[in-house]
């Protein structure tokens, strides 16, 4: 071990030894003992009409990092006032209610869970925190503490009952696709014996799409530290100049989500205790007991959160010449080069690159292979007769859908 | 000839004249001949005869030449090299004893004032003129201690019986030595009180007087009792340890004394005991003793009886040190050389002190020699050592200065290594102490100490703490019975980093606590039944939780400041220690704290019967300064009895309780260098104790063996614990993070100590568990459901040998072996996803332990020639710390790297570290 090496070297030389930098070894961790099976719990109300979701899935042991879901489970959200509402499973672990509905102030919220093996968890009751709304988001150019370029995603918001405090933020982005390679013209297969190919006007669009992408964990912001409860310049979200995304237009949609005290701390802890350890932050590892009981009691079978929040949300739009000079587009997501010129006939095996290439949609159309050896000069070459390129290259649907959004403007 | 000598010779009182006039000469000459045959030869020619055994010559050959010297000088040759006596009775017989001396006659001056022989009642020599002061008990002399008649012979004495009275000093420090048991051969003890003062009852006649005190010299005196008298006593301290005692040999205070659960380490004492990287460690020693436990490598704070770290009252001299190590706790911060005892007091801690729950380590200094010019001084693969004794008032005065290094920056830069380029660890510490005796009733003393340690955690980042301390104290004595002690100390405690990582970030961050306490103590002896000690105290704290500032102008951090905190610390103290016969002793303490909070600052107020958070926070009082807004009050009870069952087995118990106003904030398991400190308020409420001990104390052989049994049971109140996921660090609101709750804790301890004799040493061992419980109705404030879970430093079985085996005077051998349970700590046990990240499950608080931690160590020390005249005594230790190569987890923590959890265990010495160090004592 390199570590050891170098504390014997020095040991030798002065029988002196370091120890803030001694030795640090890896050990297994005892898995098979250690694994707990507990439920987890994830669970959040909006206060917008919609169908709302509560996830339930099981630890997995270390090491893995497979979502394990737990089926079958009867899962209730059950109002103050007497009502409740009724989830279905919709896919593992994921519930939905059947009906769609919104939180509302003055109600008490709480989530009841009966598993298939019978064990009843409840969470303790919520109520809708107060609401306060999004009041703008902006993009704008910076150099961020790495150095790079880019564009960074910042929210203001005021509260003016100065109730609302904990806010998570999620967003969801959209982009334009422009295939780089694009023809009006795709090939399509005439005849495989004898192997003859010819093209036609496409279908569908396939020149530009719109991506979507969804923040994967939302981030988190308390204004208890400062002096106003306001939400000034908080950073959501960071492009790099060079990310695709932003090379024609994009639009982000930022939902603010305000949260309770307890939700909020419950989870701040969990991102810190699974995160990385640092020489100055102190953490007191344990297990973190989230608002789910069983039969009114907190134990080790189960964690997680079931919580309401008051939502709103703000979307934008910007082009990449907003920001920066039209010379530094962004690369297209992969490198687009020159176009193959696949081979028609049928080698010795029967088998023709060109239709290959047509039937498993790996290749796009981009011209006529012309200036080939062929008679005539102007005429494409009968054994390779297109300049073919990879599909994500001349086709948008790769990587998006060719359906206008709905709230897209341009 | 009108004088008459009495001399003490197996029991045979006689008059006579010795060595008359005609001494015969003898002329030898012998080559490789035993001292038996020597002693024959002699017989023959001067026709004296010899009466001895045997055994008691050495086998030794000799050779010698004597051409007509007179047989007194051939004697005085002859058995120099040996602890053997002569005594010529009448003219040709020669009596050998074995080290002890017949005399015939009595030191020069001996009788101060003349003889009133006509006297007929018996006679007192009064105070003025009685004082037989027996001095330079020096090992080397003590055999030829001369014997000192007590009161004035007559004839025809009316009582069989007569009273002692007198006190016992310390020579060095000239100061009373409380607790020494003075005791004759025929079995009647005495032991002296709080102020040295004791009465002793002796017989008519011959006595031969021993006084055994800890730390010091035994003292060996025959006496002739004629009558009541007084003697003062001075004891030296164990300067030279030849034999390598490791535990004071018969010291009798652990039967004798009224207190449970007290250990003393002595400094000189533990010099053989194997070190780490050359460095004699006392707090160390003390982590072998049953009871006190540590970490491990690299942690400076001790756990004592289920304690947790903060709850130890470490003072050297009077001032509390915050931070007694240097390097994580891998080197303690007190130059060996200056150390003369540690007590470790861990059940029935003395009414004086407070302010901690579970222990108080009072680390005591040596007087500066006020005679001469001495000095220790030593080097070692790290550091080096060096104390001077400078006289400034001859026998009045004297100062210490003493200073210790390490040369590890200069040898860091020597190191051909990349990882450490810019890397710096360095650390010293420097202590001065005057002591001035200004007469027999007024002694002032006054002592400076600073420490500071500074090194790289990482390559950009540099961490430094110090301490500085002062005291100043003056001990009056109004009285033999009464005086009175005065001190006003001063501590500070510092730390700070400075992180350089990315100009933008890099920042400085700092702590600082500091103290001022005053304390006015008496100790009153009223009679021999009472011994009592009483006093008031009053410490002032200062506390600056942390600051961060921007370092650089590039850099962004925003500087922030957690309101500083003060607090005024009181307590009114009284003790009794009631002597009520030989046998049953009781010491009564009483101790009643107050603490006032102190503005300015804020004060938070929250809701009843809601989780402590922003929500329920409802209002924020500013806090005027000076203004008291938060006080306590708490009476606190040491109790403690001692029964002798016969002289050799005692049986205590006592029952102590403590209130603890500040607390560290640390959620590690060890102590760690950026642990803050937190005074009580109206939200942190003050941690309380209480400790029930009891135990069994039997000496072997006459005291070859000591053997102690101590069981204890502790509950505590308040236990300042925090949330799962608790961020402290420049937390203004910290009360939201932190939970306090009940500890228990219970255990069993054996100590096994061999006091005499080639093989010295103890084997300790200890069964004991430490439970918390955090319990709300809050789940977010609840750990472990609510239930007891093992503390951080729950180690059930705790293993401690130290032995030392004297292979010969000069040369001796020493081990250490120690033997924990591993300590617990909180696994990660499983993944899930939450918010759409991969989460880490961990488990309860402290349901997992770590690997066992087991250690040898061995040591073997050389002492320079014994020749007394040299100008310096030189002593070499030789030591190789886990001899086993033990690779102990000093901490294990886990990192998410790409989705995979990864555990890591860090270790200080998995290899065994080999040492050498010199000392020189001049």
């Amino acid at each position: 071990m390199k570590n050891q090496k170098r504390q014997v070297v020095s040991i030798l030389a002065w029988s002196l030894l370091f120890f803030a930098w001694g030795c640090v070894d890896p050990f297994p961790i005892p898995t098979d003992e250690g694994f707990n099976n507990v439920l987890i719990v994830e669970g959040t109300l909006t206060n917008i009409e919609s169908t709302q979701e509560i996830s339930l899935t099981r630890t997995a042991p270390l090491g893995t990092a497979e979502v394990v879901g737990e089926q079958n489970a009867s899962v209730t959200v059950r109002l103050g006032n007497g009502n409740s509402f009724a989830f279905q499973e919709v896919a593992p672990g994921r519930y939905q209610s059947v009906e769609t509905f919104a939180a509302t102030e003055g109600n008490t919220y709480t989530l009841e869970v009966i598993s298939a093996d019978g064990n009843t968890y409840t969470s303790t009751a919520q109520t809708l925190p107060p609401t306060a709304p999004l009041d703008e988001v902006v993009a704008r150019r910076i150099v961020n503490d790495d150095d790079i370029e880019g564009v960074e995603i910042i929210v203001n918001t005021t509260d003016p009952s100065g109730q609302a405090n904990f806010f998570r933020y999620t967003f969801e982005e959209t982009y334009k696709i422009i295939a780089p390679q694009w023809n009006q013209f795709e090939a399509f297969i005439v005849s495989e014996d004898p192997p003859q190919v010819d093209i036609r006007l496409r279908s569908q669009e396939e020149l530009i799409c719109f991506g979507t992408n969804s923040s994967q964990s939302g981030t988190f912001f308390e204004t208890t530290e400062l002096s106003s409860n306001e939400v000034q310049e908080f950073p959501v979200h960071f492009l790099e100049k060079d990310n695709f995304f932003i090379a024609h237009r994009y639009s982000i949609l930022v939902k603010q989500e305000v949260q309770s005290e307890e939700a909020f701390t419950f989870y701040r802890k969990l991102r810190e205790l699974s995160g990385q350890e640092n020489v100055f932050t102190q953490q007191q590892p344990g297990f973190l007991t989230g608002n789910i009981l069983v039969n009114g009691n907190s134990t080790p079978e189960v964690t997680g959160y079931f919580e309401v929040v008051s939502q709103s949300e703000r979307r934008i739009f910007f082009n990449f010449e907003d920001f920066f000079e039209p010379e530094g587009l962004p690369a297209f997501a992969v490198g687009c080069g020159e176009p193959q010129t696949p081979s028609l006939p049928v080698d010795r095996f029967g088998n023709s690159e060109l239709l290959n290439a047509i039937r498993n949609e790996s290749l796009e159309f981009f011209n006529d292979n012309i200036g080939g050896t062929g008679p005539g000069g102007a005429n494409p070459d009968p054994n390779a007769p297109f300049k073919m390129v990879p599909r994500i290259c001349g086709d948008c649907t790769v990587l998006g859908s060719n359906v206008t959004p709905d709230f897209w403007i341009e | 000839m009108t004088k008459n000598y009495f001399i003490l010779i197996t029991l045979i009182c006689i008059t006579t004249n010795l060595f008359g006039q005609q001494e015969a000469t003898v002329n030898l000459q012998v080559e490789k001949n035993t001292l038996a045959d020597i002693l024959a030869k002699v017989e023959q020619q001067s026709g004296v005869r010899f009466y001895y055994l045997n055994n008691w010559l050495p086998k030794d050959s000799l050779t010698k030449n004597y051409q007509n010297t007179k047989l007194t000088e051939v004697l005085t040759d002859l058995f120099k090299e040996t602890d053997l006596q002569y005594f010529k009775y009448a003219d040709n017989r020669i009596y050998l004893t074995r080290g002890r001396l017949i005399h015939d006659y009595l030191p020069d001056g001996f009788f101060p004032a003349p003889v009133d022989t006509t006297a007929t009642e018996p006679e007192y020599y009064s105070d003025e003129n009685i004082s037989v002061v027996i001095n330079e008990q020096r090992s080397d002399i003590r055999r030829r201690k001369r014997s000192i008649q007590i009161g004035k012979q007559r004839s025809g004495a009316s009582a069989s019986e007569f009273t002692l009275n007198g006190k016992v000093v310390n020579a060095q420090s000239g100061r009373p030595v409380s607790g020494v048991l003075l005791s004759t051969g025929s079995g009647l003890t005495a032991l002296t009180d709080a102020a040295g003062n004791y009465t002793f009852t002796l017989p008519y006649g011959e006595n031969t007087l021993f006084a055994d005190a800890l730390g010091l010299e035994r003292l060996e005196q025959p006496i002739i009792v004629y009558g009541d008298g007084n003697l003062e006593i001075v004891l030296s301290e164990s300067v030279e340890q030849l034999d390598e005692v490791v535990v004071e040999a018969d010291s009798r205070s652990i039967i004798e004394a009224t207190t449970t659960g007290k250990n003393t380490i002595d400094a000189e004492e533990s010099k053989t005991i194997p070190v780490v990287l050359g460095e004699r460690d006392l707090l160390k020693i003390a982590t072998t003793l049953p009871g006190i436990t540590t970490s491990g490598e690299g942690s400076a704070g001790f756990n004592v009886r289920g304690g947790k770290t903060d709850q130890n009252l470490v003072l050297l001299d009077n001032s509390v040190i915050y931070n007694p190590s240097h390097f994580f706790g891998i080197f303690q911060a007190l130059n060996p050389f200056t150390v003369e005892t540690i007590d470790i007091y861990k059940g029935n801690i003395p009414a004086e002190y407070g302010g901690r729950l579970s222990s108080v380590f009072k680390i005591t200094t040596k007087v500066p020699d006020s005679e001469k010019i001495s000095g220790e001084a030593s080097i070692g693969p790290v550091t080096g050592n060096v104390k001077l004794d400078i006289p400034i008032v001859k026998e009045k005065a004297g100062l210490t200065l003493a200073g210790r290094g390490t040369y590890s920056d200069w040898i860091l830069g020597t190191l051909d290594n990349e990882d450490l380029q810019g890397r710096s660890a360095y650390f010293f510490d420097v202590l001065a102490k005057y002591h001035h005796k200004i007469n027999e009733n007024n002694t002032i003393q006054a002592q400076g100490y600073y420490s500071q340690d500074a090194f790289s955690i990482t390559q950009d980042s540099l961490y430094s703490y110090d301490n500085t301390l002062a005291s100043l104290q003056w001990d009056h004595k109004f009285s033999e019975k009464s005086q009175a002690a005065v001190s006003l100390t001063h501590s500070d405690y510092f730390f700070e980093i400075d992180f350089e990582g990315r100009p933008q970030t890099a920042f400085n961050y700092n702590f600082n606590i500091r103290e001022t306490e005053f304390k006015f103590k008496m100790d009153y002896v009223p009679n021999t039944t009472h011994s009592l000690t009483y006093g008031v105290s009053s410490k002032l704290y200062g506390l600056e939780p942390g600051s961060i500032r921007g370092l650089g102008g590039e850099s962004q951090v925003q500087s922030r400041d957690v309101d500083e905190e003060q607090g005024l610390e009181s307590a009114v103290f009284i003790a009794d220690n009631i002597t009520f016969s030989e046998k049953f002793q009781l010491e009564l303490g009483l101790r009643y704290s107050i603490f006032n909070a102190i503005g300015p600052g804020e004060q938070r107020i929250y809701a009843d019967n809601a989780p402590r958070n922003e929500t329920s926070l409802q209002e924020t009082q500013e806090i005027e300064s000076g203004e008291f807004f938060e006080t306590y009050a708490f009476p606190e009870f040491r109790v403690g009895a001692r029964y002798s069952l016969n002289r050799d087995l005692s049986i205590k118990a006592s029952y102590s309780s403590a209130t603890q106003y500040i607390h560290s904030l640390s959620n590690n398991t060890t102590v760690s260098p950026i642990d803050t400190w937190k005074l009580s308020d109206n939200n942190i409420e003050p941690q309380r104790a209480s400790i029930f001990s009891a135990g069994v104390y039997k000496f072997f052989d006459d005291g070859l063996y000591e053997v102690s049994v101590e069981g204890f049971y502790k509950i505590q109140d308040n236990i300042l614990d925090f949330k799962v996921g608790a961020d402290i660090i420049l937390n203004e609101a910290i009360e939201q993070e932190t939970l306090q709750g009940e500890g228990k804790s219970y255990g069993g301890e054996l100590l096994i100590r061999k006091n005499r004799g080639k093989l010295t040493g103890w084997l300790g061992y200890t069964y004991s568990r430490a439970f918390f419980k955090l319990d709300s109705e809050f789940p977010e404030e609840l750990v472990s459901n609510g239930e007891f879970f093992p503390a951080n430093f729950d180690k059930p079985h705790d293993v401690s040998l130290v032995a030392n085996y004297a292979i010969t005077k000069r040369l001796s051998f020493s081990t250490n072996f120690t033997y924990q349970t591993g300590r617990p700590v909180t696994f990660p046990t499983g993944t899930f996803f939450f918010n759409g990240e991969q989460q880490v499950l961990y488990s309860q608080r402290n349901s997992f332990r770590i690997p066992d931690y087991y250690r040898l160590d061995i040591g073997l020390n050389l002492e320079g020639n014994h020749k007394k005249n040299k100008l310096a005594h030189s002593f070499w230790s030789l030591s190789i710390y886990n001899v086993l190569g033990r690779n102990n987890p000093y901490s294990v923590f886990f990192v998410t790297e790409n989705a995979e959890v990864k555990a890591f265990q860090s270790s200080i010495f998995n290899i065994p570290i080999p040492s050498i160090t010199y000392n020189i004592r001049f």
